[in-house]
């Protein structure tokens, strides 16, 4: 058979344009292309905007939004006020075509604004102008919307809602919402892949959902949906003709609809299902078709042992992911049986009743080799099953086991001896059951190499050890940064990006900690005085920092400061900066030790990009003793980008020997590593 | 099941046009969509099940397929999931050998990888088809793949409206 490109499925052209890194081009060549490019949705940018935000900001749009094509916006503005209104008109009518998705609460009138709107959620009630304009309005975007989210919507006018050719349609709703025009809306809907129906708990026993009349939905591929207000009687009917669900989320079924599933569905990928308190069906788990399913997750307080124990006896290869939430005790039998038969699972969350905790944990330590993540919680509140784990909780070397996060909710006698263990037996734990640290400040004094800090989560600053070094990873509150610098003696880290204010900084300098390594997030500071204060204070708390990080809109006379201020610099790390005019005898000059430069890119290169990173590559430094170019960017071909810069710019060949080509190929991020030795 | 046995036994496939091919189970296992029919016969065994129907690969392409199978049969095959963001690689030059062919046959090869589920070959071949749109002007990807160009003036300029955010300054 002779094919064209054309005839080529988008989910293969996709994968090709992916590669091809041509979007601009490749979206002129004919319309098809046009479409499946506009799949291509790596380069979004969110943006969340407040009205007192839009109204006060000088934030700069350009800079940032010259960097996408597509916007997420989201606005959370409770009253609309004329000045935002006028702001707001103003920012859509230079970036209203790059916005793909809105999620906002109160407003309408600006969506002949945004033509190019593929996904759109409405949040709040409406009164019935806005609804008759939310109508008309979307209907002129109708061709380009794909997913629509609606949040208790209240619209009078469903007829006029002519959007049709959506994919996906989340409707949180309860009963007088799906009304009979509401239902006529989805059922005309015939394109739908993804139906979530989130019903909401009535206080009326008028029940008005009625699955018969979304019958001509049969291209579903996900559906999720409870049933509070369904009328039961037409679930099985309309279950029946969904024969492309691969992915299926229900709650709070009967008897007869649950033996539909099992009879029904022999191939899915995802499966969840919320069991009613009221139901009661026997080894009902034993009549499920489970062998195709990569996620399941199953949620019932009324199941009982013998419903576990048939879960576990299941050969389930492809199983990634389970959940499991029930109020019965869960043997070290039963765990073991899911690990024999759930080869491949690499995420657990388990929430059982507490007190056979000390049964099961060790054992699913011992056995899930391959797991990742790992939640066990308890779902019984009362105090006196609180659980008790002391030091003999875990089982002897688990050395080699992969654990990266370990959420559990822990009370144990000897929490000193707890954590030493856990840290022998965890070595790749990145995430410590934070509720546990939280608890236990005293023992960050005994030699705990560092903590990572969340300072959202209540915490008892009086308690925190003054001796213990700190890692700031995660988002934390200014005071209690003040706080933890004017305090403590050892080093302090920080690895997240921070803008620091004058006062941060100011209260840094008083404190006895020695700052090590500090990822630095700068603004534009027009000021002199400004830019003088913020370098006295960081000559002070500087004099230590062999790493520092400077990403952002650092200008070149900032940097040029800054990098005066830390004396001991060893490695600099540029982040999505790139100067045309940068010097290196800035660095060789004023700090002789610098030895290793990085420059980092998460945003995507262009050919101009390149040029200036070769310039750099090609006349490093005598001091430095190497240069690396690490590039974290799923858009980009890499190994394009280091061809290009071998070939093109590197002065001989025998440099390029060089080199080292690293490849970290992790679940997130892809790592490019191109390092000079000089 | 058969396919743990450690001998490594024929298995006929049979192509759209009724073409039959033999090959080794070892090197059939690669493509996922067999893997799952070979998983499920249950008893009686690989060597008792017959050829195995293709309806959607002609005999050209098949044999094509077979090749790059045989010779990549002892390597270790990423699954769709490891494959799915690859972004480089070491290309071995027998595999750039392999894929100088032309377009049509390729065309036809990326949708038999995709249908028999071999990641790998659809990764190559996909990749091949992406080099050759790379850093090329639209008239001239137009010519490349025998496109025609279904925009109006005014359409066009709307989308290049659209596309101004990457122009470079």
């Amino acid at each position: 058979m002779e094919i064209n490109i054309l005839n080529l499925p988008n989910e293969i052209l996709l994968i090709i344009f992916s590669k091809a890194d041509n979007d601009k081009n490749l979206s002129l060549v004919c319309k098809r292309f046009y479409d499946v490019v506009t799949l291509l949705n790596e380069d979004n940018l969110k943006l969340e905007i407040k009205s007192n935000f839009l109204v006060n900001s000088d934030f700069d749009f350009d800079n940032v939004l010259n960097k996408t094509s597509k916007i997420n916006l989201q606005i959370n503005n409770q009253e609309m006020s004329k000045n935002f209104d006028e702001k707001f008109k103003f920012f859509l009518k230079l970036y209203g075509n790059r916005v793909r998705s809105l999620s906002h609460s109160n407003t309408t009138n600006f969506l002949h604004l945004m033509p190019n709107l593929k996904e759109f959620t409405l949040i709040r009630n409406f009164d019935e102008k806005n609804s008759i304009s939310i109508s008309n309005r979307l209907r002129k975007n109708s061709f380009l919307l794909k997913k629509l989210t609606l949040v208790l919507p209240i619209i009078s006018n469903w007829e006029e809602l002519k959007v049709f050719d959506i994919e996906e349609l989340e409707i949180h709703a309860n009963y007088f919402i799906l009304d009979e025009n509401c239902l006529k809306f989805i059922a005309n809907c015939r394109y739908l892949r993804k139906f979530k129906i989130i019903d909401y708990r009535g206080s009326s026993n008028k029940i008005s959902f009625d699955l018969l009349s979304v019958l001509p939905l049969k291209n579903l591929e996900s559906l999720k949906m409870s049933f509070y207000n369904l009328k039961k009687e037409n679930v099985i009917k309309f279950l029946e003709t969904q024969n492309n669900l691969k992915s299926l989320s229900v709650s709070y079924f009967g008897k007869s609809i649950f033996l539909a599933i099992c009879k029904i569905f022999t191939n899915l990928n995802s499966l969840e299902l919320e069991f009613d308190k009221n139901f009661t069906g026997k080894n009902c788990l034993k009549c499920l078709n489970l062998k195709t399913l990569k996620h399941l997750s199953i949620k019932g307080r009324r199941l009982k042992i013998s419903d576990i124990e048939d879960l576990s006896n299941f050969y389930l290869p492809n199983l990634e992911s389970l959940t499991l939430h029930v109020n019965v005790l869960i043997s070290q039998k039963i765990i073991e049986n899911f690990s024999e038969n759930f080869n491949y699972l690499k995420s657990l969350n388990i929430e059982i009743p507490s007190i056979c905790y000390h049964d099961i944990l060790p054992v699913i330590l011992k056995n899930f080799n391959k797991l990742k993540n790992l939640s066990v919680k308890t779902n019984c509140e009362i105090q006196e099953h609180k659980i008790h784990i002391n030091e003999n909780f875990y089982t002897t070397n688990h050395s080699n086991f992969n654990l990266k996060s370990f959420d559990l909710k822990i009370c144990c006698y000897e929490p000193k001896k707890l954590l030493q263990k856990i840290q022998k037996d965890f070595p790749k734990l990145e995430i410590y059951p934070e509720e546990f640290l939280n608890k236990h400040f005293e023992l960050l004094n005994e030699k705990l190499p560092f903590y990572c800090i969340n300072l959202n989560s209540s915490v008892d600053f009086d308690k925190f050890p003054k001796d213990c070094s700190i890692k700031f990873e995660r988002k934390f509150k200014d005071e209690n940064f003040i706080e933890i610098a004017r305090n403590g003696k050892n080093e302090i880290t920080f690895n997240i990006e921070k803008y620091f204010q004058n006062e941060q900084l100011k209260a840094m300098t008083h404190t006895p900690r020695k700052l090590k390594t500090i990822k630095l997030q700068l603004k534009p500071m027009q000021d002199d005085i400004e830019i003088e204060n913020y370098v006295n204070y960081l000559k002070v708390i500087g004099q230590h920092v062999t790493t520092l990080t400077i990403s952002n809109k650092t200008t070149l006379y900032q940097l040029k400061e800054i990098i005066v201020a830390f004396r001991n610099l060893k490695v600099i790390k540029f982040v999505d900066i790139l100067f045309e005019k940068l010097d290196y005898k800035i660095l060789e000059v004023k700090n002789k030790k610098i030895k290793e430069i990085e420059m980092i890119f998460k945003l995507d290169l262009i050919n101009e990009n390149l040029k200036l990173l070769a310039k750099y590559f090609k006349f490093p430094e005598k001091n430095l003793e190497s240069f690396k170019l690490k590039i974290l960017n799923k858009n980009i071909f890499h190994v394009e980008i280091y061809k290009k810069l071998a070939e093109e710019f590197l002065i001989n060949q025998e440099q390029i020997t060089n080199e080292r080509e690293k490849w970290k190929n992790e679940e997130e991020n892809y790592e490019y590593e191109l390092t000079k030795f000089l | 099941m058969d396919i743990d046995r450690p001998s490594d036994p024929q298995v006929s496939v049979v192509s759209s046009d009724g073409t039959m091919f033999h090959t080794t189970l070892k090197s059939i296992l690669l493509s996922g969509t067999i893997k799952d029919m070979i998983e499920h016969i249950g008893e009686g065994g690989v060597e008792n099940m017959g050829a195995i129907p293709l309806q959607n690969v002609d005999s050209k392409t098949l044999e094509i397929v077979i090749k790059w199978i045989e010779h990549h049969k002892d390597n270790i095959q990423p699954t769709s999931e490891e494959i799915k963001d690859k972004t480089a690689d070491f290309i071995d030059p027998w595999d750039e050998n392999f894929l100088e062919m032309d377009l049509d046959k390729l065309y036809n090869l990326i949708t038999a990888a995709n249908y028999l589920n071999i990641p790998q070959l659809l990764w190559l071949s996909t990749r091949k088809i992406a080099m050759l749109i790379k850093n090329r002007t639209p008239q001239e990807i137009r010519s490349l793949f025998n496109i025609e160009d279904d925009w109006t003036p005014q359409e066009i300029e709307a989308v290049q409206k659209e596309n101004q955010w990457c122009e470079e300054k």
